[in-house]
């Protein structure tokens, strides 16, 4: 739940990137750590396995600046993606504000897709949470990966399969390369904002 | 595609799921190339190219052993290990966020630093009781039955604890106990058995703790504008917040009895929205908010 102090007129919310296990979540923070230097209120940090796996979390503090007169301070998560560290994802969860649900376009990991999306909506329901109502986009990634002969997904049965009934905005991306990064992280953002905003408004 | 292409680009596929990290499909794309070089005539006698892929297999392999064979749960740097405690700690209480960051870093497997920030709250007299049994469920849990008996042991021979809270903690570690299939032999042997219950402390996750309150002043000369408080302390439906010497009009419309119509409080787990009675009014005399004015207000509906 975003921490809104109205007499410092600071507002703190948390987006958590969800997704399999190796489909680029750290790889979106990475990119963002990078490329908006002048956005991170401190170092990324990640907790790692030797394999370059996600442990627990990786962790990226971010201000955006003021909107309406309050200071937006954004604290960017991921979850580990693989299956056994489901203690960890509920952790990781707990208070959370928005979603960025990273999605592999390889072919090989359409189950891999649907587990998580499933395993999301079951950790979100756990904390009387609504994987409908909480804003959400959905990113495909690995895109570029086509062009090196890797098969990947048509976006028709991604979407198909992923948000038919979700109907998130939904961006393809490569995020190694940085496309789609930003794209996906500023629409979250603003569903997030818009949802808080509703949310002081009643 | 002729088969040298379709091998070439299997070749090709498996190599990116190896550098993406996918080693399991990696693998099995190697098995699917080497089963198709073994059956083509034109492929299997090419020793090189049997080798490569023997190779290749053999690398993923590798990769594949060294992350079985990594330890479960490392214990982390200092910084990171304070990180965790601080990013999963939520209540603006400080005493509740203590016991919140120690809970987390259990949760994550730091298990040395979590039984040392529950003795510190025990020492220090912060949820006592919340600590110590996180401490036993710890110890239960991912030390051995044998510590907690120890560390109830040592409790025992202290005064830390009052004689009806150890018979509380042993009540609470004996059901862990079984939980756990250990045995309770050593432990069940109780010492003066006191009379009454142990009132229980308010764990973390029982508590909406309200963190700031948004008054509506309908009256006055505030005529429909609200005053923002900071909750310093809250028991039950009761809080207090303190006002700077600053502010006199709303020191000045906050007197006693006066009923706010409508008060927005804050928590970290949602918004709540009901009426609120001031109760007391005082100057504060001594401290750091000498001349400040703490309020206390009763939540009506809470």
């Amino acid at each position: 739940m975003a921490v809104i102090n109205m007499r410092d007129k600071t507002l703190e919310c948390k987006l958590v990137y969800y997704g399999p296990g190796r489909g680029g979540k750290t790889t979106n923070l990475e990119f963002i750590h990078k490329a908006g230097k002048k956005y991170t209120t401190s170092d990324m940090v990640s907790i790692k396995t030797k394999g370059d796996r996600t442990l627990y979390f990786d962790f990226l503090p971010i201000g955006i600046g003021k909107i309406k007169g309050y200071d937006v301070k954004v604290q960017l998560y991921t979850v580990p993606g693989q299956a056994k560290y489901n203690s960890t994802r509920k952790m990781v969860l707990k208070n959370v504000d928005g979603i960025v649900f990273v999605a592999d376009s390889f072919k090989i990991r359409r189950k891999a897709n649907i587990l998580s999306l499933k395993n999301l909506q079951e950790n979100l329901a756990e904390q009387e949470m609504n994987i409908f109502d909480i804003p959400m986009v959905i990113q495909f990634n690995k895109r570029d990966l086509a062009d090196e002969g890797v098969p990947v997904m048509p976006l028709e049965q991604m979407e198909k399969e992923l948000n038919c009934r979700l109907k998130a905005p939904t961006f393809e991306a490569s995020a190694l390369r940085g496309k789609g990064v930003g794209d996906s992280l500023k629409k979250c953002l603003l569903l997030t904002l818009k949802k808080l905003q509703k949310e002081i408004k009643n | 595609m002729t088969g040298k292409e379709q091998i070439k680009s299997f070749i090709r596929e498996a190599e990116v799921y190896r550098d993406q990290g996918l080693f399991e499909q990696s693998k099995q794309k190697y098995a699917t190339i080497k089963e198709l070089v073994e059956k083509d005539e034109r492929f299997s006698k090419d020793k090189s190219l049997i080798k490569f892929i023997n190779d290749k297999i053999r690398m993923v392999d590798i990769a594949l052993e060294e992350i079985e064979t990594e330890p479960e749960i490392p214990e982390l740097d200092e910084n990171v290990q304070d990180l965790i405690g601080d990013l999963f700690s939520f209540s603006r209480n400080k005493d509740m966020a203590a016991i919140e960051g120690a809970v987390a870093l259990a949760k994550f497997g730091q298990y040395g630093k979590a039984l040392r920030e529950f003795e510190k709250l025990i020492d220090s007299g912060t949820y006592p009781l919340v600590a110590a049994k996180n401490m036993l469920r710890c110890q239960i849990t991912y030390s051995s039955p044998e510590s907690a008996v120890a560390q109830f042991k040592r409790w025992s021979s202290r005064t830390v604890f009052t004689k009806m809270e150890l018979k509380h903690l042993r009540e609470f570690m004996i059901k862990l106990l079984k939980d756990e299939g250990a045995a309770v032999s050593e432990v069940s042997d109780s010492p003066d058995e006191p009379q009454y219950e142990v009132e229980e402390e308010t764990g973390p996750n029982e508590l909406l703790e309200i963190c700031s309150v948004v008054a509506f002043l309908e009256q006055d000369i505030f005529k429909g504008k609200n005053v923002n408080l900071d909750v310093t302390c809250q028991i039950a439906n009761n809080i207090s917040c303190v006002i700077g010497p600053e502010d006199r009009d709303t020191i000045k419309a906050l007197k006693p009895g006066r009923r706010l119509s409508r008060v927005q409080c804050f928590s970290q787990e949602s918004v709540l929205i009901t009426s609120a009675l001031v109760l007391q009014r005082a100057k504060i005399m001594s401290g750091p908010k000498k001349g400040c004015y703490s309020f206390d207000l009763k939540l009506e509906g809470a």
